[in-house]
């Protein structure tokens, strides 16, 4: 690795308290240390930062864990709920057959087990049609999804000189208040800042906003290489604006289309509950 | 192989072991909850406590075993069937504490020696530093908390970090990180007092 310079710095420092120094490189670190007391100081900060990042961290694990857990014993308690067979209706038939001989159970194992399924079956889809709803599918979706956070240009990614560069700041901040207002300020805002105030809005539930911010994009010629993202949010915002069918169509048409960059975005079950969601509105 | 001899086959050494070696500690931390939890949730109903309070302070209790078998505190003096009730006992005390709330039945089931009782309070303190230093993360904003967390806990490479979070290259993701972790130690420098704490702390090992 080169010596350590203000470019290199922090990887040396990471590379240090993650323990992943060589026995040369950590000598010659160690000795820089001893003679730089700004270095000293910095890796001092930087374990301590990385020491509450791991507390934190084993406390997201565990409670993760432990909601897994509990979202196990749910479903196995909701399986053993399922009644094997109506116990009302085994004890008349027993009691008609004549004295002295067998008794015949009135379902068999393999038609009691088909029975529960079908119960399971049927409480599942009843439960999934009476949850349904837009809201809960944009929910889930914009929870699964990782933020898109592109869209830099990245000889400017370190400045904060304009406020298109601060727009760009905030909105990887994931400060979407910020970005709304700044948008506000700019003379001649690009398909790029519209992008971001639009995935801003959307993520504020400001609907109307974000459909208008996203449909400005996509009429943009310029913007082709995002046109993918911007389809695909407009549609997650119709959703969220209760515009089902047209949000449900948009949805359905990313999925076919083999070229789209979020085609496979979408599962079998997703696209399903939302079939189920435009017969239910 | 039924269920039950899956989900027992856990001494206390291998637990220790995983904790100390294993990338995964999600078996682990099942185990303990299975052979646990149901005597710690007990002993936090009977004094005062609800059913949120057992999940919280024997979450919490796991936390502190974990980080005191990581720092090799753990001696195996007793099993850690005690040693984890004790923990979440002493948290639970302190809990009734701050509250100015008492013990309604405080039945010992576990002796514990006073050396190790001793050791679980500092454990138990040193959390309590780190926990009051939590809510600085949430002050960083979810892009920020979850990047520095995939680079710090998860020890993802960059590479990865820069696909999962989105970002159009990895050089926007280290701009990014760097920026972030800038963030959370201004932010700890906005709190020098806590943040001697936990130095103090870090130095002690």
């Amino acid at each position: 690795m080169d010596n350590i310079n203000n470019t290199n710095r922090a990887d040396w420092i990471d590379r240090y308290v993650q323990g992943n120094l060589n026995t040369e490189e950590l000598q010659k670190f160690q000795t820089t240390m001893q003679q730089d007391a700004t270095l000293q100081q910095e890796v001092e900060d930087t374990q301590i930062a990385q020491a509450l990042l791991q507390h934190q961290g084993l406390r997201n694990e565990i409670q993760a864990i432990r909601a897994s857990m509990k979202a196990e014993e749910s479903i196995t308690e909701t399986l053993t709920e399922i009644p094997s067979a109506p116990i009302a209706l085994e004890e008349p038939v027993e009691a008609t057959e004549e004295k002295g001989t067998e008794t015949v159970p009135m379902y068999q194992w393999g038609g009691r087990i088909a029975a529960g399924l079908a119960i399971f079956l049927i409480g599942f889809l009843t439960v999934q049609y009476a949850t349904l709803s837009p809201e809960r599918l944009y929910e889930e979706k914009v929870a699964a999804d990782p933020p898109y956070l592109g869209l830099s240009n990245r000889s400017m990614e370190d400045r904060q000189d304009t406020i298109a560069d601060q727009v760009r700041v905030e909105y990887q901040f994931g400060n979407f208040e910020e970005v709304i207002r700044l948008y506000g300020e700019l003379e001649k805002p690009t398909f790029a800042e519209t992008f971001r105030v639009g995935y801003a809005h959307l993520q504020q539930e400001r609907t109307d906003e974000a459909i208008n911010a996203f449909q400005q994009v996509l009429q943009d010629q310029n913007a082709f290489m995002i046109s993918d993202k911007a389809e695909y949010y407009l549609a997650l915002a119709y959703l969220q604006d209760g515009q089902i069918e047209t949000a449900v169509d948009m949805l359905e048409n990313i999925h076919t289309d083999s070229d789209h960059d979020y085609e496979d975005s979408l599962s079998s079950l997703y696209l399903w509950r939302l079939r189920l969601l435009k017969m239910k509105y | 192989m039924n269920n039950k001899k899956i989900q027992s086959v856990y001494e206390d050494q291998d637990v220790i072991e995983a904790i100390l070696h294993s990338n995964s500690l999600d078996p682990i931390v099942r185990h303990l909850y299975r052979t646990n939890f149901d005597s710690v949730a007990s002993y936090i109903r009977s004094n005062s406590g609800n059913d949120e309070d057992a999940e919280d302070f024997f979450q919490e209790a796991i936390v502190v075993f974990i980080n005191i078998v990581r720092k090799g505190n753990f001696r195996g003096d007793s099993s850690i069937k005690t040693f984890l009730y004790s923990i979440a006992r002493n948290l639970w005390r302190n809990e009734l504490k701050r509250q100015n709330r008492a013990l309604m039945r405080e039945t010992n089931y576990y002796e514990q020696s006073e050396k190790e009782e001793r050791g679980i309070q500092d454990s138990i303190s040193e959390n309590e530093v780190k926990n009051q230093l939590l809510d600085l993360l949430e002050k960083l904003g979810d892009n920020c908390k979850k990047i520095l967390l995939m680079f710090y806990y998860e020890n993802l490479p960059m590479k990865e970090i820069f696909q999962h979070m989105g970002y159009e290259t990895e050089q926007v993701a280290r701009n990014m990180k760097y920026r972030c972790m800038n963030k959370l130690k201004e932010l700890l420098n906005e709190h020098p007092e806590m943040k001697q704490n936990f130095r103090s702390l870090l130095a002690n090992g």
